[in-house]
C-alpha cells in the first residue's frame, strides 16, 4: 500500500497528537495516584492537638489545589 | 623493645576532607579508628601531628562527639521527667502527654516573670538574656519538680504555674534561678520544641555553628571540592576555637556546683560541714542547696556553724539555718503563712485582673491542678474515696476544659472563681471552702476532707453531660475533608481512565 507524502505527515501529525495525550493522561494518573496515597495517608484519627488537625486540613487542601490546577492545564492544552 | 607506637597496618595518606570524614565516621574515638587500618591509637595520634591540620580537627570532632551525647542525654532526662510527672499525675493513655497546661499559659507565665522579676535578673547579671521563653522554660521545670516531690510530707502542692509565679516573685530564689541557668549552658541544646520560636536552643552559640561548618565542608567533597576546603581552613581556626571554649565553658559549669561544696567545706571545715548535712533537713535537698545557705549564713563571723541548725522554711521543703537561740514561735510563723497567701492572693488577682485572657488560662488551669490535687487525695484518705467515681465520670471532659479554657460554661466559671481562688473575697480560715481557697493559693495542707468532697460533686455537678471535646468535633471535620478529597480523586480518575479507552 502506498500514501501520498501528505496523507504520511497527517497519519504522523495524529500519531504524535495521540502519544502526547497519552502521556499527558499518564502524567495525570500519575499524579493522582501521588496525591491520593499523600492523602491516605493523612490520619486526623491519630492527631492529638488542634494544630496537627490544621496541618492535615492544609496538605489536603494544597493537594486538592494540584489537582485542579493540573485539569485546568489540561483543559487549556484541550 | 616493644614499641608504643607499634605499627601492624597504615593509614594510607588522606587528604584533610577525607581524614575528617574518617573521624567524624567514628565520633574521633581512636579505638573505633584503629580498627579500620589495624593501627595502633597512637600511630593515629601521631599521624594527626604529622599533618598540618589534622590534629584541631580530630579534638573538634570529639568535642563536638561529646557535647552532642551531653545534649541528648539532658533531653532524655528531661523527657523522662516530664512524662514520669505526668504518667503520675494522670492516670492512662487517653491523657495529653504533651503538655499539662496549653503552652500560651507557660508563655504568659514567662512573660510575667520577666516583667516584675527585671531588678532581680538584672541583679544576678542574666537580665536581658534571661528572656520570657528561658523563663517559662524555668517555671515548667520549677513546676515539674513540685509535682514530682510534694512539699515536705510528700503531699503534692496546690499550686497552679501563675500561683508558683507569684510565689517566686515574692520570694526571689537566686541560687535555683543561677543553677538553673548554668544548667542552660551546660547542654549544647535546650528547649522544648527545637526550631519554635522563642525557644532557648544553644545550638545557635558558636561551637554548634563550628558544627554545621564542619558538616558542610563534608558535604559531598567531590562535587565541590574546593568550597568544602576551603570552609575545612576556615573552620580549622574559628570553630574549633569556639568549640573548645564551650567544651570548657561546660567542664566549668560543672565543676562550678564542686567548687561551691568545696568552698563551704574549706569554710566551716570537713567535720562541721559532715554534721551539716546528716541533719534530717538537710537531707531532704542537694548539698549544692546546704552549700549555698552556708555561704549566706547570717552572723557569720558571730557565731560557729555547730550552733546553728537547718530547719524546714516553708511548704515547698527549702530549708534555712537557724540559731539554736532563736524561739521557734509556731503562731508567729502561723500569721506570716496567713499574710503571705493574702499577700499572694491579692497580687495574683491584680495580674488576672489586667488580663483578662490569663483570667481564663488561669481558671482552666485550676481545674488541672484540682484534678492533679484529687487523684493524689483520694489515693490517701478513705472518706474520699467514694469521690472517686464522681470525679472518673467528667474527668476526660475536665481535662479537655484545661486544654480549651474559652469552653469553660459560665457557671462552671463561677463554681471555680468561688472555690479556687480567683476572686478578691476576703479568706476567713475559720470557713472550710475558705480554708480551701487558702489552700489553693499556696497554703499548707491541712485535713479537710469535707471541703474537698464539696467542691468535686460542685465541679462534677456543673459540668455539662453533654459536652462535646471540641478536637473531637474538628477531628470529624477533618475525616469529612479527607472523604471528600479522595473521592474527588477517585471520580477525576475515572473520567481520565474512560477518556485513555476513548
Amino acid at each position: 500500500m502506498t500514501y501520498s507524502t501528505s496523507s504520511e505527515n497527517r497519519l504522523f501529525a495524529l500519531l504524535e497528537a495521540a502519544t502526547k495525550k497519552l502521556e499527558e493522561n499518564t502524567r495525570l494518573g500519575k499524579l493522582l495516584a501521588e496525591l491520593r496515597s499523600e492523602i491516605e495517608v493523612l490520619d486526623p484519627e491519630s492527631a492529638r492537638s488542634a494544630e496537627e488537625l490544621e496541618e492535615i486540613s492544609d496538605r489536603i487542601a494544597t493537594a486538592m489545589m494540584l489537582l485542579d490546577d493540573a485539569f485546568t492545564d489540561m483543559k487549556k492544552e484541550g | 623493645m616493644k614499641s608504643a607506637n607499634k605499627v601492624f597496618g597504615f593509614i594510607p595518606t588522606m587528604t584533610n576532607i577525607e581524614f575528617l570524614s574518617w573521624a567524624t565516621k567514628h565520633n574521633g574515638n581512636l579505638r573505633k579508628m584503629s580498627g579500620d587500618y589495624q593501627v595502633s591509637r597512637q600511630a593515629i595520634e601521631q599521624y594527626a601531628k604529622r599533618n598540618p591540620g589534622f590534629s584541631p580537627a580530630l579534638k573538634a570532632v570529639r568535642t563536638a562527639a561529646r557535647a552532642a551525647l551531653a545534649a541528648a542525654k539532658l533531653e532524655d532526662e528531661l523527657l523522662t521527667r516530664t512524662v514520669e510527672a505526668i504518667e503520675a499525675a494522670y492516670d492512662g493513655a487517653r491523657c495529653p502527654r504533651n503538655t499539662l497546661f496549653p503552652r500560651e499559659y507557660w508563655d504568659l507565665c514567662g512573660e510575667i516573670f520577666v516583667e516584675i522579676a527585671k531588678p532581680e535578673l538584672e541583679a544576678c547579671r542574666v537580665g536581658k538574656e534571661f528572656s520570657s521563653a528561658i523563663a517559662s522554660e524555668y517555671i515548667e521545670k520549677l513546676y515539674a519538680d513540685y509535682m514530682r516531690n510534694g512539699d515536705r510530707d510528700g503531699q503534692p502542692i496546690m499550686l497552679s504555674p501563675l500561683d508558683l509565679v507569684i510565689q517566686l516573685l515574692g520570694n526571689f530564689d537566686t541560687t535555683r534561678l543561677l543553677v538553673f541557668w548554668q544548667s542552660c549552658h551546660a547542654s549544647t541544646r535546650f528547649g522544648r520544641r527545637s526550631g519554635e520560636k522563642g525557644s532557648f536552643d544553644l545550638s545557635r552559640v558558636d561551637h554548634s555553628k563550628s558544627k554545621s561548618l564542619l558538616n558542610a565542608a563534608m558535604q559531598d567533597p567531590n562535587k565541590n571540592r574546593g568550597e568544602a576546603q576551603h570552609r575545612f581552613q576556615k573552620c580549622k581556626g574559628k570553630a574549633m576555637k569556639s568549640a573548645m571554649a564551650d567544651h570548657q565553658r561546660a567542664k566549668q559549669s560543672a565543676a562550678a556546683t564542686e567548687e561551691l561544696i568545696q568552698r563551704a567545706v574549706d569554710d566551716i571545715g570537713q567535720r562541721e560541714w559532715q554534721v551539716l548535712i546528716a541533719q534530717p533537713a538537710a537531707k531532704q535537698c542537694a548539698p549544692l542547696w546546704v552549700a549555698a545557705i552556708v555561704a549566706n549564713r547570717p552572723y557569720r563571723c558571730k557565731y560557729p556553724i555547730s550552733e546553728y541548725h537547718l530547719v524546714p522554711a516553708d511548704e515547698q521543703g527549702r530549708i534555712v539555718l537557724q540559731h539554736r537561740s532563736a524561739a521557734t514561735n509556731e503562731v508567729e510563723i502561723a500569721a506570716d503563712l496567713q499574710a503571705s497567701i493574702q499577700a499572694n492572693r491579692r497580687h495574683k488577682y491584680a495580674l488576672l485582673r489586667e488580663n483578662p485572657r490569663l483570667a481564663q488560662l488561669e481558671l482552666a488551669a485550676s481545674l488541672g491542678v484540682w484534678l492533679l490535687y484529687h487523684r493524689h487525695f483520694v489515693k490517701h484518705d478513705a472518706t474520699c474515696r467514694a469521690d472517686r467515681s464522681i470525679l472518673d465520670g467528667v474527668r476526660d471532659t475536665m481535662l479537655v476544659l484545661t486544654l480549651y479554657p474559652e469552653k469553660i460554661p459560665p457557671q462552671l466559671e463561677s463554681v471555680l472563681t468561688q472555690f479556687l481562688a480567683i476572686d478578691e473575697a476576703p479568706l476567713h480560715v475559720t470557713d472550710d471552702t475558705s480554708a480551701l481557697t487558702g489552700l489553693m493559693c499556696g497554703g499548707r495542707w491541712i485535713d479537710m476532707p469535707l471541703p474537698i468532697r464539696i467542691v468535686t460533686s460542685t465541679i462534677a455537678d456543673t459540668i455539662p453531660k453533654d459536652f462535646v471535646d471540641p478536637l473531637v468535633e474538628h477531628r470529624t471535620k477533618v475525616s469529612d475533608i479527607r472523604a471528600k478529597a479522595i473521592a474527588r480523586i477517585d471520580e477525576k480518575f475515572a473520567v481520565l481512565m474512560s477518556a485513555l479507552a476513548a
